[in-house]
């Protein structure tokens, strides 16, 4: 009996190490079947098999917090009005209580939020269902909604001679929407910059300046430009458009009542200069650009020589003291800044003292009169009426701050919730958002990842030499699941690819401590691919199918068969659209030192202009069009533009 | 009870009691400070700085109140002065010597209990203590002679210490680097003085930083726009950069100055003895007549100083240097620089010149230089002429990568965005002007390579390292074989230009490359 029972276990052993050698053996061959290459290792089979969007974190519901988005004050200066969008909620608050006296639950994450000038209207983008909504104040619900473009963010209501009107900033699809107030009608769609985030109206009503949150670059080595778009708020026409220099993340922007000025804080980034430190402003600095209609007059520094204040956001301007307020979001600050001292700099500078200025780090002491502690990353700011208190949103305690502008100190806060400490994911928020974590708190992950997104730029750092390997720079969003991390596909983990690494080459102090870094993943892991349960549910257009038909093509239209390693499928496999693993597609440039480049995925694609490691295609059909060799980025020589252009707006639905 | 249960008892009860007592130690009020007092008794004509500055004598209290009896901690020094302490308050560290001819050098004495432990052992003494946001410690060494911190023929360097490992030299300028002090930012503080031209006894002093692994030195503050002398820089509480001033070198008129961090170069301005109180300076009271109280540090927790990764590459002997644009200085020397066409790379003390490079349309030039050697630069123009001079100041440290935003360019000025020129091409490489070792030297003889007499080493000939030998030279450096290298086969273009050098030899193991440059 036990002899039979030895045998019984000895052949079920046999039989398992005959399975797992065969097994791995037959392993191998299909990979390399599939991917006609024999120098992988480490694959397994959740490279290609067994990924479900549902299983990724950010498809999974998670807590929802009260991080205030927009404010804006009443006429009569009594109530205060914030959009909460996370939790779906506008709430108003007594600003002699500091309480919260009523909510409205709105769905569509209530964003941007103005008033009209009797008070009685509320005007509410909602970025995810792409609406403006319309709130009586007195009964707080909702009386009307138009939809607008794609994620609209920021609103400014004005009276211009033809009527009231609304302009929206519609961040996703770069366009801005001019609307009429009663009832709500959009009346003109004019285009704007790469992400319009801001608006803000003369006095008079005669312009709406918009300020556009990304850049845009002819190539990936020139320098980038952004845009302030100027509109004719009556009919929607466009008046300018006026270009910065290598300046984006503009987030708010402010007119200058009695003047013709608009002031726009901004981020002046210098991606195109190899970071070999951070010192002096070395990658990014933050600005404040003075625009009229003819242009952009000055750029001013807001940062110091040894000091930073990180992710310039909100503005308000009080016009009587003469004076403009500026939240940092990375900093928890908001800076005082002195306009009549502004003003007279300018009368005695010329131009291009006045353009160059944004370079000298020492100027900024010369007009900003204090710096005022704020709760974790203040972005949005409202002034009261007489201007005696001033409004801070805290996003990430769930507050909005109030201070006394005669004392220039705390005097309040409006408490919204508890801030979310127990939820991982909003703690990771607070480290992504903070540039505690850099060299004199230069600059914080969203810097470059707004949103979590893209900046669109590419960088150069200066680890494996000057001038080596420049990258652009991917997007967190929908990035769970698809490890490893980098171009070069050499860090397995997001703790990896964003710790000890990431302090040395680029934020050149101590690396994120381990809890806090496990929090960040957290975060980044939950950030989906911008409107992917949207796209899930829709239908395709008939350009779409037939686009589709080529990305899961197995051969050509006259039957020739397409090498399984050139289809589009094998390295962009769904669901998540990658394998990832490194892939050689005949794009290895003259300073790079491999040619094998981590293959990413394609889910948002349409968002996270420029492509390829080194962001050297502009739009996906350049990918095609000029940068492609030998057909090693898929087979698409035998394709007419019709083709092409199917298969990119299939990519576009992902 | 049997004997031994009775004497497990009494050392069970001995410890106990150890315990207690170590656990009942009392704790230092809030307020309590190191002292440094001086007696007004001495008469030893003094050596060196420190001994000028704090005569034999000179001893360490612990003063917790006003009203408490001072407590002496230096009973076995002769001398003691510049207390500092850490961060977290649990330790004070000074310069103390413990004999009147031993070398200056740094002690740690633990607090309450008052345990000294020596931590440097330098033959020519160590002074000036900092702390990093690690706990490593930062010092200058030698301790200037009495003749002058400026003067002295081998210049004071800092160093940093973790433990009591053997310390790492982090400055190499051709001019001392003194005072160290830790910025909460992480960098080290400390004074130093430019390089002149000019022959003057007066130094130009500035105070400069640097990471703590000696990257990234820059000037901070302080340039010529007061009395030349500065002394103890010390972070206030808010953020303000204070520090001693003087019209002479002995400091003997000293007044307390301050620079604002937002605009370093344009706030010198004097502090009063009260804003100096109220931003955290200490003053402690002078309770003993015979005693003069010459420096002061409170016993208290603080913000603990960020850190820095370093990303040193130690194996490497070079680092690189990007300038942006070499036309781009300071308005007064503006016209001269926009003349510039070529650089002279100039090295050493004594500014040997290792090349020159030529500027790329943009004014950008990007050169690989010898690591830890005091590097400067000569713009030259159309002529040859020297148009814009900077004498052997700065360095960088092995694998570093370093940039400019021009040549002289003014003080905290951020880059423009362009993407140079010369960063879209590999730098243009100088040898590594290193002497050949006297191993090397004994190598080359035994395999009877011809050096000439007259070739001075260091001059005429270089060690280079080599990159990617041909697989032939392989079985033969085993062997420790000298062979003639034939340029020409392109493996040679890691030496700026081959058809400057003469024959080249491999040493053998030391997988170098001896080479000789013709005349």
């Amino acid at each position: 009996m036990k002899k039979r029972h030895a045998i019984g276990v000895a052949a079920v052993l046999f039989m398992a190490g005959v399975t797992i050698l065969f097994g791995k053996r037959w392993a191998g061959a299909h990979v390399q079947r599939w991917t006609g290459r024999q120098d992988l290792g480490g694959v397994t089979c959740t490279h290609c098999h067994l990924q479900s969007i549902e299983r990724m974190t950010w498809a999974k519901a998670r807590a929802k917090h009260h991080s205030p988005a927009g404010i804006v004050v009443s006429p009569d200066g009594s109530k205060l009005f914030i959009a909460c969008d996370d939790a779906n909620e506008v709430v108003e608050a007594d600003v002699r209580s500091l309480k919260v006296t009523r909510k409205l639950p709105l769905p569509g994450a209530p964003f941007g939020i103005t008033i009209d000038a009797a008070g009685a209207r509320l005007f509410v983008t909602c970025r995810a269902s792409d609406r403006v909504v319309t709130v009586s104040t007195r009964e707080f619900q909702q009386i009307d909604a138009v939809h607008v473009g794609d994620a609209p963010v920021a609103i400014a209501h004005t009276q211009t001679p033809a009527g009231e009107r609304l302009v929206v900033a519609n961040s996703l699809s770069d366009n801005i929407s001019v609307l009429e107030c009663s009832p709500l009608r959009e009346i003109a769609r004019p285009q704007g910059g790469r992400e319009p985030f801001a608006v803000a109206t003369s006095a008079d009503g005669a312009i709406a300046f918009v300020a556009n949150r990304l850049s845009t670059s002819e190539d990936v080595l020139a320098m980038p430009v952004s845009e302030m778009t100027m509109i004719e708020p009556a009919h929607g026409k466009l008046l300018w458009r006026h270009t910065l220099e290598s300046a984006h993340l503009s987030e708010g922007i402010a007119t200058l009542p009695g003047s013709t000025w608009s002031l726009m804080p901004f981020v002046k980034v210098r991606n195109l200069v190899p970071i070999t430190q951070v010192a002096n402003g070395w990658v990014m600095s933050s600005g404040l650009a003075i625009a009229d209609r003819d242009g952009v007059r000055a750029e001013l520094p807001l940062d110091e020589a040894n000091d930073f204040f990180a992710d310039p956001s909100g503005i308000v301007v009080d016009a009587a003291q003469q004076r403009a307020y500026i939240a940092s979001g990375g900093g928890d600050v908001v800076s005082v800044i002195d306009l009549a001292r502004i003003t007279n700099w300018l009368a005695h500078a010329d131009e291009a003292t006045r353009l160059g200025a944004i370079r000298d780090l020492s100027l900024s002491a010369d007009y900003v009169l204090a710096r005022i502690a704020t709760g974790r990353n203040p972005r949005q700011l409202a002034l009261s009426p007489d201007g005696k208190m001033l409004f801070v949103t805290e996003r990430l305690d769930d507050a909005v701050l109030v201070v006394d502008t005669a004392t220039l100190k705390p005097a309040g806060r409006i408490v919204l919730g508890d801030g979310g400490l127990d939820d991982p994911i909003r703690r990771g928020e607070r480290v992504f958002t903070s540039a505690a974590y850099t060299f004199q708190r230069q600059f914080s992950c969203r810097s470059c990842h707004p949103d979590g997104h893209v900046d669109g730029l590419a960088y150069d750092f200066d680890g494996d030499g000057i001038g080596d390997n420049m990258l652009d720079n991917r997007t967190l969003q929908g990035l769970a699941g698809t490890a490893p991390f980098k171009w070069n596909g050499k860090n397995a983990t997001l703790e990896i690819q964003c710790g000890v690494r990431f302090a040395r080459v680029l934020m050149r102090t101590d690396p994120i401590p381990p809890r806090e870094l496990k929090d960040l993943a957290a975060f980044i892991e939950a950030q989906p691919p911008p409107r992917w349960e949207r796209k899930r549910d829709q239908a395709l257009t008939p350009p779409q199918e037939r686009g589709k038909d080529i990305f899961f093509a197995t051969s050509r239209p006259d039957g020739t068969p397409v090498p399984r390693e050139r289809r589009c499928q094998t390295c962009h496999r769904p669901p998540l659209f990658t394998n990832r693993l490194p892939s050689e597609i005949g794009t290895r440039g003259a300073r790079d030192s491999t040619n094998y480049f981590d293959t990413p995925h394609l889910l948002g694609i349409a968002h996270t202009a420029p492509y390829l490691h080194d962001g050297r295609a502009k739009t996906l059909e350049e990918l095609w069009t000029i940068y492609q060799t030998n057909d090693l980025h898929g087979v698409t020589s035998y394709m007419n533009k019709h083709q092409l252009n199917d298969l990119v707006e299939y990519l576009k639905t992902l | 009870m049997s004997h031994r249960v009775q004497r497990s008892a009494w050392v069970a009860g001995l410890l106990v009691l150890t315990l207690m007592l170590i656990g009942c130690e009392r704790p230092l009020a809030p307020q309590a400070l190191v002292v440094v007092q001086t007696s007004f008794t001495n008469t030893l004509p003094p050596r060196d700085l420190l001994d000028l500055r704090y005569p034999p004598g000179t001893r360490l209290v612990l003063m917790e109140t006003t009203n408490a009896p001072p407590r002496f901690l230096s009973r076995e020094f002769v001398a003691v002065g510049e207390p500092i302490v850490r961060p977290d308050g649990s330790a004070v560290l000074f310069s103390g010597k413990r004999s009147a001819d031993s070398p200056w050098q740094i002690f740690e004495l633990k607090l309450p209990r008052g345990k000294v432990q020596q931590l440097t052992s330098l033959p020519d003494g160590a002074s000036h203590a900092a702390i990093l946001g690690n706990g490593d410690l930062v010092f200058s060494s030698p301790v200037p002679k009495l003749a002058g911190t400026w003067s002295d023929a081998r210049p004071s360097a800092l160093f940093v210490q973790h433990g009591i490992e053997a310390p790492e030299q982090i400055t190499f300028g051709s001019t001392p680097a003194v005072q160290p002090t830790v910025l909460r930012d992480g960098r080290i503080l400390f004074v130093s003085a430019r390089v002149t031209t000019t022959n003057t006894a007066t130094p130009r002093l500035g105070l400069f930083t640097v990471n703590n692994d000696g990257t990234e030195v820059t000037p901070f503050a302080v340039n010529d726009d007061g009395v030349p002398f500065i002394d103890s820089p010390r972070e206030l509480d808010d953020g303000r950069i204070a520090f001693l001033a003087a019209s002479n070198v002995r400091m003997s008129d000293a007044w307390l100055e301050v620079v604002r961090p937002a605009r370093p170069f344009l706030s010198r301005t004097n502090l009063s003895f009260e804003e100096w109180l109220a931003a955290g300076g200490v003053a402690p009271p002078d309770l003993d007549l015979d005693w003069h109280n010459a420096a002061a540090a409170r016993i208290a927790p603080r913000t603990k100083p960020a850190g820095h990764l370093s990303a040193m590459v130690p194996a490497k002997r070079t680092g690189t240097l990007l300038c942006l644009d070499s036309t781009f200085s300071r308005s007064t020397v503006t016209e001269k620089a926009a003349r510039t066409r070529r650089v002279r790379v100039l090295a050493g003390a004594n500014a040997r010149s290792l090349g020159e490079v030529a500027i790329e349309p943009d004014g950008s030039f990007q050169v690989e230089v010898p690591a830890d050697t005091p590097i400067g630069f000569e713009a030259l123009d159309a002529a040859g002429r020297v148009t814009v001079r900077l004498a052997p100041t700065f360095w960088v440290r092995p694998g570093e990568n370093r940039s400019c935003v021009g040549c002289h360019e003014a003080y905290n000025t951020a880059p423009s965005n362009y993407r140079p020129i010369a960063a879209t091409k590999p730098p243009v490489k100088f040898p590594v002007m290193r002497p050949v070792s006297e191993n090397d030297h004994r190598l080359a003889e035994a395999h009877r390579f011809p050096l000439a007499p007259a070739l001075s080493l260091g001059e005429r000939e270089q060690l280079i390292p080599s990159l990617d030998l041909p697989e032939r030279f392989g079985a033969a450096m085993r062997l420790g074989a000298i062979l003639p290298l034939p340029w020409g086969e392109g493996w040679g273009e890691g030496v700026q230009r081959a058809d400057q050098i003469g024959p080249g030899y491999i040493l053998g193991r030391s997988k170098k490359i001896l080479v000789q440059r013709k005349p």
